[in-house]
């Protein structure tokens, strides 16, 4: 029964990082994970705040097509 | 027995489509179901995604799933992030979609519902799905590099370059008719206007939000956002209300298109935290929750098509827009069959976030044919229409007359029965003050659409509520595309000027900032203007250019992918490109040549230079339209020009690529690919 329960509760947080990843709500929590797993790199030399990080990925977004007709 | 359950299981799909297919186009009688409309697309899309989207997997471009893509060759966690297969789709989906599908769809229900539809299911499967997946995979291939970067390596310099020129061009042209089409669904509208004009302060809300109070929080932002458009969509009709605020939020098509292109200037200028990103935030929140509303409501309601199969106006004398169904039908219907704007975004952000190679199939493919799926409910929902209602919202009132009673009579005497009363009454239910006139789409599929939301919650009651709210999630996405093309012109132009005066190149001077803010919004402010001050209603001008500069795109798309499939010895199946370019080719330059050069001064702009000039010549232009005259004919000489740069410059490219295939196919000149090395993906265990 706890095992069943487990396993929906996995299902559902699967769903939910999917939906937030979809959404680009969990951006910086994948930028995290990369830098926990690569640390500093030549292109990122110091770890961005989640603000920081923000503001460079829209402002990234924004200079090619990003939104069709 | 399971090969023989799936053969049967397919075997019923395939027999499901015929028949649907076959009902929408055979059944003449009783007014046909939207049911048959839902059967023969899914049927149809299951098929295409089954058996051509794995042909051109596994036979033309031999997917490896070892072979590791750029987002993990090169992650770092921000452009190339390897991401699940169904995010990536949704986010492929939220990209491609805008008010295109919905639109153009619209637009071309003036030819009855067969030949769009039929268009939107066998065009997307067998030409839009096969350009976004064929240049996304190319992109996976070659790092990411845009549609640009991939005509010049692997066509010509100067294919590169047109690349280039066209997506300026169709920028420019798709956001003055985005923008018309709004003026066009507000103008008089205080409730609409109202609604609009609220989400500006909700983005800077939002926008202060994300970059101050909670930064990157992007679902609490856009659920909050969302509430409020609610309440601004509910509390609209109290504003409709109230003489003084009605009074306040009426505003004539000029005041309004003025408005749009300083909102546009602004969108651009300012910073892109503040208004840009959190509108798009919402816009796709909205977007999403609205097409599974419209899916779930068409659906559950399941209603009957009021439009014949094929009206009288497949030869080319529409009151929406003049030209016959072909190929004027294959250029209203870009977005939702084939896009050329698509391929920027599956050469874009797209290709950057593939995890595995195989997933360019379900990505590419599948996202374009839930797209085409939006175009077919756009079209059941006009079709849903009384098409006496739907050619009195979408005629022009230089055609129809511009009272109700002269509208009535004029549409009743094409044989589509309507009377005064019938629009006097809508409008009323629908909280607006008239419906006629309201050229661009996007009012008739609003009342489509709000037939079928009521019919499902709220019943009449409601009606003017989902009228407005669908208008608001037209303008709202429909504004998105401005604020984000004008922001992407804006910094093409400083890309471009760069090279003459260097300022113009730094993208934090100011006044660089400000002078290429001023040139693409000009740009595309002008060709709007242009339209609002038309006559016919300018949609009958603009809405072809835009399709056609948008087929030019697409065209230009297949001529790379059908270079790099031969490129790559697999000449057998360059059809496979091929034909979908071969027929847009076919399209566009008729069109093209229609636009520019024919006798019916509806169609041929050159041909309405002409009637003007002699009326001017005549005298018979009254003397405070002489001026207005003059411009109009200095307008139809612009279209002109703009329609045959775009058609010879993709005329040189394809003349240009097919000198390249002789080569490669004589082996005078060596098939060189420009493809990143191979290299195995480190989860090639895991995953195979």
């Amino acid at each position: 029964m706890k095992t069943r329960r487990n396993a929906r509760w996995e299902i559902f947080k699967k769903l939910w990082w999917g939906f937030r990843q979809m959404s680009g709500d969990a951006a910086y929590d994948v930028y995290l994970r990369h830098w926990r797993s690569c640390g500093a790199t030549e292109e990122t030399p110091r770890l961005l705040t989640r603000g920081e990080f923000y503001l460079e990925r829209i402002q990234q977004r924004y200079r090619t097509p990003s939104r069709c007709c | 027995m399971k090969r023989v359950l799936t053969i049967l299981l397919w075997t019923a799909i395939v027999l499901g489509g015929v028949a649907g297919l076959g009902a929408i186009a055979f059944e003449r009688g009783e007014h046909l179901n939207a049911g048959w409309f839902l059967i023969a697309a899914v049927c149809t899309y299951l098929v295409a995604y089954r058996f051509y989207s794995a042909f051109l997997s596994t036979k033309v471009f031999m997917l490896d799933a070892r072979r590791a893509t750029p987002a993990e060759r090169l992650e770092d966690g921000r452009d190339f992030v390897p991401t699940n297969k169904w995010v990536l789709m949704g986010h492929h989906f939220a990209a491609i979609a805008g008010p295109g599908p919905l639109v153009g769809p619209t637009l071309a229900a003036q030819f009855g519902y067969l030949p769009g539809t039929l268009w939107l299911i066998l065009g997307a499967a067998l030409g839009g799905c096969v350009q976004d997946f064929t240049i996304l995979v190319c992109s996976i291939r070659r790092d990411g590099k845009s549609l640009g970067q991939m005509a010049r390596e692997e066509v010509s310099k100067r294919g590169g370059s047109i690349a280039v020129l066209a997506v300026l061009a169709i920028m420019v042209i798709l956001l003055a008719v985005v923008a018309l089409v709004i003026v066009k669904a507000l103008k008089e509208s205080p409730w609409g206007t109202f609604t609009l004009v609220m989400t500006i302060p909700i983005a800077l809300l939002m926008g202060v939000y994300l970059r101050f109070v909670r930064p990157g929080r992007v679902l609490e932002a856009s659920v909050a956002g969302f509430a409020m458009i609610l309440l601004a969509v509910v509390g609209g009709q109290w504003v409709n209300a109230s003489p003084s605020w009605s009074a306040a939020f009426t505003w004539s098509g000029s005041a309004l298109a003025i408005a749009i292109i300083v909102y546009g200037f602004a969108a651009s200028a300012l910073p892109v935290w503040l208004l840009l990103a959190p509108r798009d935030y919402l816009s796709a929140f909205v977007k999403i929750v609205v097409m599974l509303l419209l899916a779930a409501g068409i659906v559950w309601v399941r209603p009957a098509l009021e439009m014949p199969a094929l009206t009288r106006f497949v030869d080319g004398n529409g009151p929406v827009f003049a030209g016959k169904v072909f190929p004027f039908c294959f250029i209203t219907i870009a977005c939702g069959a084939i896009s050329g704007f698509h391929s920027l975004i599956s050469s874009g952000t797209t290709p950057k976030m593939i995890m595995l190679e195989t997933h360019a199939r379900f990505v590419g493919y599948g996202a374009m044919l839930i797209e085409s799926f939006v175009g077919v409910m756009a079209m059941v929902a006009a079709c849903a229409l009384s098409p006496g209602v739907y050619f009195a919202m979408n005629s022009p009132a230089g055609i129809v007359g511009k009272t109700t009673e002269a509208a009535a009579s004029t549409i009743s005497g094409w044989g589509f029965p309507l009377d005064a009363q019938t629009m006097t009454d809508l409008a009323r239910r629908v909280g607006e003050h008239t419906l006629l006139d309201r050229t661009g789409g996007a009012p008739s599929l609003a009342v489509g659409m709000a037939q079928i939301f009521s019919g499902t919650i709220g019943g009449e009651r409601l009606l003017g509520i989902w009228y407005h709210f669908a208008i608001m999630f037209e303008a709202l996405f429909i504004l998105t595309v401005l604020d984000a093309g004008t922001r992407v012109g804006r910094f093409m132009v400083q890309d471009f000027g760069g090279h003459f005066w260097k300022p113009l190149g730094r993208t934090n001077w100011a006044p660089g900032v400000w002078i290429s803010s001023g040139l693409i919004v000009g740009a595309w402010g002008f060709f709007l203007w242009q339209g609002v001050q038309d006559p016919l209603g300018g949609i009958n001008s603009l809405w072809p250019l835009f399709g056609i500069a948008n087929q030019l795109l697409a065209t230009v798309a297949l001529v790379v992918a059908t270079t790099i499939i031969l490129k790559m010895g697999e000449r057998r199946y360059a059809w496979v490109t091929l034909v979908p370019m071969a027929w847009l080719v076919a399209v566009t330059m008729t069109a093209s040549y229609q636009k520019v050069f024919h006798s019916n001064p509806r169609i041929g702009f050159l041909s309405q230079v002409r009637v003007l000039s002699a009326q001017l010549a005549s005298g018979a232009i009254p003397p405070e339209r002489v001026a207005v005259t003059h411009r109009m004919i200095f307008n139809n000489r612009l279209d002109a020009a703009v329609t045959l740069l775009l058609a010879g410059m993709v005329l040189v490219l394809v003349f240009e690529a097919i000198g390249e295939w002789i080569a490669i196919l004589r082996g005078t000149k060596p098939a060189e690919l420009h493809e990143a090395p191979y290299v195995v993906t480190k989860w090639a265990e895991a995953d195979l």
